[in-house]
């Protein structure tokens, strides 16, 4: 079994087909998330809660739109019998279909948490919260990361969705969590950035369980029976 | 000289349905005709010999190299449309033409566009607004303007109104001068595999139950009308695929004909009356009706 691909300029192009496929659909959620960085940074706490909102709400949006029109709508709308018939072998897919995914996502994400981050550390804002952003994101991540990498080696429309769902309703518990958390939450309104060893450990974590989920995806897919 | 496809052994089970043995073998140039109702193992055949799915048992050679180890080899010198294969909805056919022209550099843009003007096709539209037909000819668009080695197409006329059906016969038709091209060509429409085939395999309930070059198919064949009782004793004689007792006229089915057919059946006590060619449909329905039977 090889877990790599085969040809790293065929997986570019794969990446490079999918961007322009979703490209327009992801520009109408960056002008979105624009829009709600925008409101954060009008400084009242009732737009600065309602642009955060906005901006959690469409990085999970943009999240479940990636995988779902271009991995779960690709098997539907049987576009992957094209892509299969291209000289590629199953993991160039794999890899193509994961990269161009994490592209798709990471655009807005960056984006969002570049925004929040010079919000934070630019303006009178306490950068203590520093940490607590970074683990917020870190967890969108990996429930994206996650999602993705079932969506791609399992072929159930229903198991994508209710994996993804689950994911979806942990997040306000892992906010609500991580807040009450004595070593993050006592720096949260002061300026000092502080990487608690419970942050530290938690962030770890979430970049184990995005490896993890990658490593078991391209295990299952290089096992695959069918492509198709 | 080294066969299009080879296959030799190979097996493949689903839960429902099951790939027998099947030892197949394409010499290269040629047209192969896969005739099968639906179910009977065709898409799961071409499938196996893009790589798409891994045999369970057996060996599959396709352009003299193993499958799936150098599929992406293959595939570079292979074409395959199939009729569950669908294009990009929202990108238009021209943005397709340069994604397979960035892939394969032997793409003949000159060509593509004589396509296009012959499949009567607009470059700039949007899949999504293509009719079937369409989008059946830009698939065939893409894969003929890359000249591959290897062309397998899994019911490519399969839902075509009769003009598209036409011109996608025509363009196949063109294709086929070229003498070092082989094509492995799937349908339950008999019609179309009449057309274009140099050799025709009938595929039913996963296994391969008759194989062979056109010309002989329809030479063996024959539909015998006798006056007289038809008996186990002709039912027994060599190749009788089907006998039809109608009295007082006999109808017999097969396929074996030759010049000791007709003496064999008047030895028997039956006073031939007509004898008939069969078209391919017939061959193939006897020839079914003959394996389910067995």
């Amino acid at each position: 079994m090889n877990w790599l691909a085969s040809d790293a300029e065929m997986v570019r192009k794969l990446i490079a087909k999918d961007w322009q496929v979703y490209q327009k659909q992801l520009a109408g959620y960056v002008g979105g998330l624009l829009l709600a960085l925008g409101l954060v940074g009008m400084g009242t706490p009732l737009l600065s809660a309602a642009g955060t909102l906005l901006l959690l709400v469409l990085l999970i949006v943009v999240g479940s739109y990636a995988i779902q029109s271009s991995v779960m709508a690709e098997r539907k709308q049987q576009t992957q019998p094209f892509v299969m018939s291209l000289p590629v072998t199953p993991m160039d897919v794999f890899w193509g279909k994961l990269l161009a995914n994490l592209a798709i996502y990471l655009v807005p994400f960056l984006l969002v948490v570049g925004g929040l981050l010079a919000l934070v550390l630019t303006t009178a804002r306490p950068d203590g919260t520093v940490p607590w952003i970074a683990l917020v994101a870190m967890f969108l991540l990996a429930n994206f990361c996650v999602s993705l990498c079932v969506a791609i080696a399992v072929d159930s429309e229903g198991w994508n969705i209710f994996t993804m769902l689950v994911l979806m309703t942990l997040i306000g518990p892992f906010i609500y969590g991580i807040g009450r958390l004595d070593s993050i939450a006592r720096h949260l309104q002061t300026d000092q950035i502080v990487w608690s060893p419970a942050a530290l450990g938690i962030l770890a974590g979430e970049l184990a369980v995005i490896l993890i989920a990658i490593l078991i995806a391209g295990w299952v897919h290089a096992r695959k029976p069918s492509f198709l | 000289m080294t066969p299009a496809i080879a296959l030799a052994g190979v097996r493949k089970q689903y839960d429902d349905f099951a790939l027998h043995d099947i030892d197949l073998e394409l010499p290269a140039g040629q047209v192969m005709g896969l005739v099968g109702v639906n179910g009977a193992g065709k898409s799961t055949l071409l499938r196996l010999l893009m790589g798409l799915v891994r045999a369970d048992g057996g060996v599959v050679e396709v352009l003299g190299q193993r499958l799936p180890q150098a599929q992406v080899a293959v595939k570079r010198e292979i074409g395959h449309a199939s009729d569950d294969m669908r294009l990009y909805r929202g990108q238009s056919l021209r943005w397709h033409m340069d994604f397979i022209r960035g892939i394969y550099p032997v793409w003949d843009e000159a060509y593509a566009q004589d396509l296009l003007r012959r499949f009567d096709l607009r470059p700039q539209q949007a899949l999504g607004g293509f009719s079937h037909g369409q989008r059946v000819k830009a698939v065939l668009l893409l894969i003929f303007a890359r000249h591959p080695r290897l062309l397998l197409l899994d019911e490519p006329t399969t839902g075509l109104d009769p003009v598209a059906r036409g011109e996608v016969l025509d363009a196949l038709a063109e294709v086929l001068r070229d003498e070092e091209r082989s094509i492995l060509f799937s349908s339950h429409n008999t019609a179309d595999i009449e057309q274009v085939a140099d050799s025709i395999t009938f595929l039913h309930g996963g296994r391969i139950v008759a194989s062979g070059d056109k010309e002989s198919f329809l030479d063996r064949w024959r539909r015998v009308l006798c006056r007289g009782t038809s008996s186990d004793a002709v039912r027994r004689l060599p190749g009788v695929a089907s006998v039809r007792d109608g009295a007082p006229l006999v109808e017999i089915k097969t396929g074996a004909f030759d010049d000791t057919t007709l003496p064999a059946l008047q030895a028997l006590g039956l006073t031939v009356e007509k004898v008939e060619p069969m078209s391919l449909e017939d061959i193939f329905v006897t020839t079914v009706r003959g394996s389910n039977n067995a």
